[in-house]
């Protein structure tokens, strides 16, 4: 729809690269990240897929056993720091909190675009030493393997993730001060939309664990540069202290990876539920919640290092401890949909897929918690689809439903939503029988990481491997038809799904500066009139 | 009081230079078991003094407090259950 | 000079907000900061408990004139920039300019002081690697890397911190700041005590662990 007022939407708003490039304009930003972690993706996924194509036969026989290992590292680095943090955060959260808050643009906009660059010449390095051979210590990189022993670059690539984190931070306090500072009048804390509660808890994260991951892979370089013992215990270094530094990023990391996806769930499932959500302080303070406790639990990625059994155990009970908060918003997106008006719209599929598999996801977390059963099940496939649960099955789907959501505000256009509805169903299937044929090879004993198994899990990773062809598809049908309807798709208005909150009192796309007037807040979030005894509101 | 005057700032200037020399002092005394944390507890003063009067923390909003406070308690997370990991280690 | 008025950027409804929100920001880099330091000072209280005697001996090879003249300096530097940003906020605005360029100094002083430290402890063989000094213990050398490391990420800050009150220095001579407007003087202020800070624990930790034998 043409503003009618007379500014021209942000889109429409300077066509060179330049403009584009040199953009401090939020919604911009958002889009640029899109596009770059979508080539990421498509390298990691191409790591993935090439693992799984091995993985057919329990012989090494596709690639040679390092390829193999450079292949997992490449797909779990470029996945976790190029892919699933930046994704929510530094697309759906650079396009909507500003917007969603009411205000004109973020915090720091000169400093929101540094951060992508950042993003972007970390990725320069962490491609750069792909092509020119690559790593193979895992994203993990344990020392003293990666300190001392590869022959991989590993410097280069630990240099790729230090400057992106860089980029996260400073996302991180740009949120953090945006949503402290910038709410609309009237916008009190308690009348915030969800999606801002789960970014501002994101944001501590990035801002308060990332400096630690920063000060670690330096720590590593150090090492591996220079031979000194930091870590390496034949120079009398202690690897254990690599993993206590590198879990105290890495743990809240993957909170980081899933707070923002919870966001994008309370936001679909009130809209398509024309309800309020259930127990608004109980899911606001969740997340808070499990970004405090997240930070207490490192060690239980560390029962069998030779950590102390006594640690193991207080880590395992707050492991246990965090999962509450989880739990707690899982039953009050639940209540939501009690009682609602609900509708299967695209978003709503793949947030209704992501109450399922999140919550399957975190109970095998339950399960690792317990000391006794990780003793049995870590470093096998149970650990990898217990975080493929959560990751794929919570987050990406939570990205793709919230894509899909705010769709028609960032491009003015409406997918086709039969092939929306279609994709995620394609992905809920093909996801599943991805990865649930992975718990059962991970608890008979499938080690991960290796690239030919015993004869007898060759069934379940066959299953695995089919089902990574239909997820294929189903990233792929996405890709095709929302780059399609940017041309042919409808023309969306301000409020097409007819959602509360701001960011869709404004035009789809927006004008540059977001609002001709500065809203003034005086409801609670989600508004939505009550409905009647036929489940129908009323406007 | 709204700020800190120059007097404020020389004498937070005086007495981090005197407990600077207190803690070098104490530093070529046997102290025994007391060396250490007396020194750790000086030096933890002296930032007080840095925080509260050149940050002028003493003179900001209680918000301000808590985003200079949130490092440190961050860090004191690290700090007691690595540190825990490996005191707890000497039980087995 | 007339009043200078701050300009207020878009983003902002008014100075007040642009200025709270910018003392929020600079609060919340330097809470990145502390933990980034943070998991070095981890380090070195893991090996400080593992391996204390050695950690000892190296200890009393590190130069503590070199290191009080260096606190020295620095808690001095942190008292002229406080009187900088008080001048600012006071409109004394040539005192601005001198109170930083006193600083600057300061600054630079702690740089040549430690260059001349580093000089000698190379000589000294405290380089953990081939040319280490033989008569120090083996874990010695994790404390010298601890030391090097610690004290080379300072003075990098401390190096950041003169490049960002160099400019500083520059703006303030044109007249940039007033009472009623100085917020990018403080937030450097702010950075600049940090600096300091981080300092007041690597003095004791790197050169007082045993002095008394």
């Amino acid at each position: 729809m043409e503003s009618t007022n007379q500014e021209r939407n942000y889109l429409a708003d300077g066509n060179t690269v330049g403009s584009w490039l040199l953009t401090t304009d939020h919604k911009r930003i958002g889009v640029l990240y899109l596009f770059s972690i979508l080539f990421f993706f498509v390298i990691a996924a191409a790591a993935a897929a090439l693992m799984r194509l091995e993985l057919l036969t329990p012989q090494g026989d596709l690639v040679l056993s390092d390829t193999y290992n450079k292949l997992f590292t490449i797909h779990g680095v470029l996945m976790v720091w190029f892919f699933l943090i930046p994704s929510i955060p530094a697309v759906l959260g650079n396009f909507i909190v500003p917007l969603m808050i009411g205000a004109r643009d973020v915090a720091f906009p000169k400093l929101n675009l540094l951060s992508w660059y950042l993003f972007l010449l970390g990725g320069c390095f962490a491609v750069h030493a792909i092509i020119i051979g690559g790593v193979d210590t895992g994203w993990t990189f344990y020392t003293p393997y990666s300190s001392a022993y590869s022959n991989s670059h590993v410097v280069e690539m630990a240099l790729g993730i230090f400057i992106a984190g860089f980029g996260s931070i400073l996302t991180g306090l740009n949120f953090i001060i945006t949503i402290q500072k910038m709410r609309a009048p009237g916008l009190t804390w308690f009348r915030l939309p969800l999606f801002i509660w789960s970014m501002f808890a994101t944001s501590v994260i990035l801002v308060l664990a990332t400096p630690v991951l920063a000060i670690t892979l330096a720590l590593m370089c150090v090492e591996r540069l220079w031979g000194v013992g930091i870590f390496n215990p034949k120079l009398g270094g202690d690897p254990v202290l690599f993993q206590h530094l590198f879990w105290f990023y890495s743990h809240p990391a993957v909170y980081i990876m899933i707070l923002p996806g919870m966001g994008v769930v309370s936001e679909v499932i009130t809209c398509f539920s024309r309800k309020k959500i259930f127990g608004y302080r109980f899911v606001a303070f969740s997340s808070v919640a499990i970004a405090v406790i997240g930070f207490l639990v490192w060690g239980h990625h560390m029962f069998v290092s030779s950590q102390s059994l006594y640690a193991g155990m207080v880590f395992s009970i707050l492991s246990f401890l965090v999962a509450i908060p989880s739990a707690i918003k899982v039953f009050n997106w639940t209540a939501t949909l009690y009682r609602g008006s609900i509708s299967f719209a695209t978003p709503m599929l793949y947030i209704l897929g992501f109450i399922g598999l999140f919550t399957v996801g975190g109970l095998t977390g339950l399960f690792l918690a317990a000391l006794a059963v990780d003793v049995h099940v870590h470093g096998t496939y149970f650990v990898i689809a217990h975080f493929h649960y959560i990751m794929v099955g919570g987050m990406v789907t939570a990205f793709m439903g919230g894509l899909h959501y705010w769709w028609p505000k960032i491009t003015g256009r409406l997918y086709p939503e039969k092939w929306g509805q279609l994709s995620a169903l394609i992905l809920f299937i093909g996801f599943n029988l991805t990865f649930f044929p992975q718990f059962i090879l991970g608890y008979l004993g499938m080690p991960r990481r290796v690239y030919e198994y015993a004869p007898e899990f060759q069934v379940y990773n066959v299953l695995s491997t089919a089902g990574a062809g239909i997820l294929g598809v189903g990233y792929l049908l996405p890709l095709v038809y929302l780059l399609w309807s940017l041309r042919y798709g409808k023309r969306a208005d301000a409020n097409p799904w007819h959602a509360t909150g701001l960011e869709w009192k404004t035009s789809s796309p927006p004008p540059k500066h977001n609002f001709t007037e500065t809203p003034v807040v005086t409801e609670d979030a989600y508004h939505y009139p009550p409905l009647d005894e036929k489940g129908e509101g009323h406007a | 009081m709204n700020r800190p005057t120059k007097k404020i700032f020389v004498l937070a200037w005086l007495a981090l230079v005197v407990m600077h020399f207190t803690i070098l002092g104490s530093a070529y005394l046997d102290l025994k078991s007391f060396g250490t944390p007396i020194i750790l507890v000086l030096a933890v003063v002296q930032m007080f003094l840095i925080l509260l009067y050149f940050m002028e923390v003493r003179y900001t909003a209680r918000l301000v407090w808590i985003f200079a406070g949130a490092g440190f308690f961050w860090l004191l997370i690290q700090w007691t259950l690595t540190l825990s990991d490996y005191l707890m280690r000497q039980w087995h | 000079m007339p009043e200078q008025k701050s300009i207020v950027a878009e983003q902002f409804d008014t100075a007040e907000q642009q200025s709270e929100a910018a003392h929020l920001g600079m609060w919340t880099f330097l809470a990145t900061e502390v933990l980034f330091f943070g998991g070095l000072f981890l380090a070195y209280l893991v090996y400080r408990h593992f391996y204390f005697d050695a950690f000892a001996a190296a200890s009393r090879h590190t130069d503590v004139l070199f290191g009080t003249m260096n606190s020295i300096i620095l808690l001095t530097s942190s008292l002229t920039m406080a009187l900088a940003v008080f001048s600012a906020a006071e409109n004394y605005r040539r005192s601005v300019t001198r109170w930083l360029s006193l600083t600057l100094l300061l600054g630079a002083a702690f740089l040549v002081v430690k260059g001349f430290e580093y000089h000698k402890d190379i000589a000294g063989h405290l380089v953990p690697g081939p040319t280490f000094d033989p008569a120090l213990p083996s874990q010695a050398q994790i404390f010298f890397w601890l030391y090097w490391t610690m004290t080379g990420l300072h003075a990098l800050h401390l190096l950041i911190g003169l490049a960002l009150l160099t400019v500083m220095f520059f703006l303030a001579r044109r007249g940039t700041f007033s009472a009623n407007y100085h917020t990018p003087l403080t937030l450097a202020g702010l950075y600049w005590h940090f600096v300091d800070i981080v300092w007041l624990f690597l003095f004791p930790l790197l050169y007082l662990v045993q002095r008394h034998l």
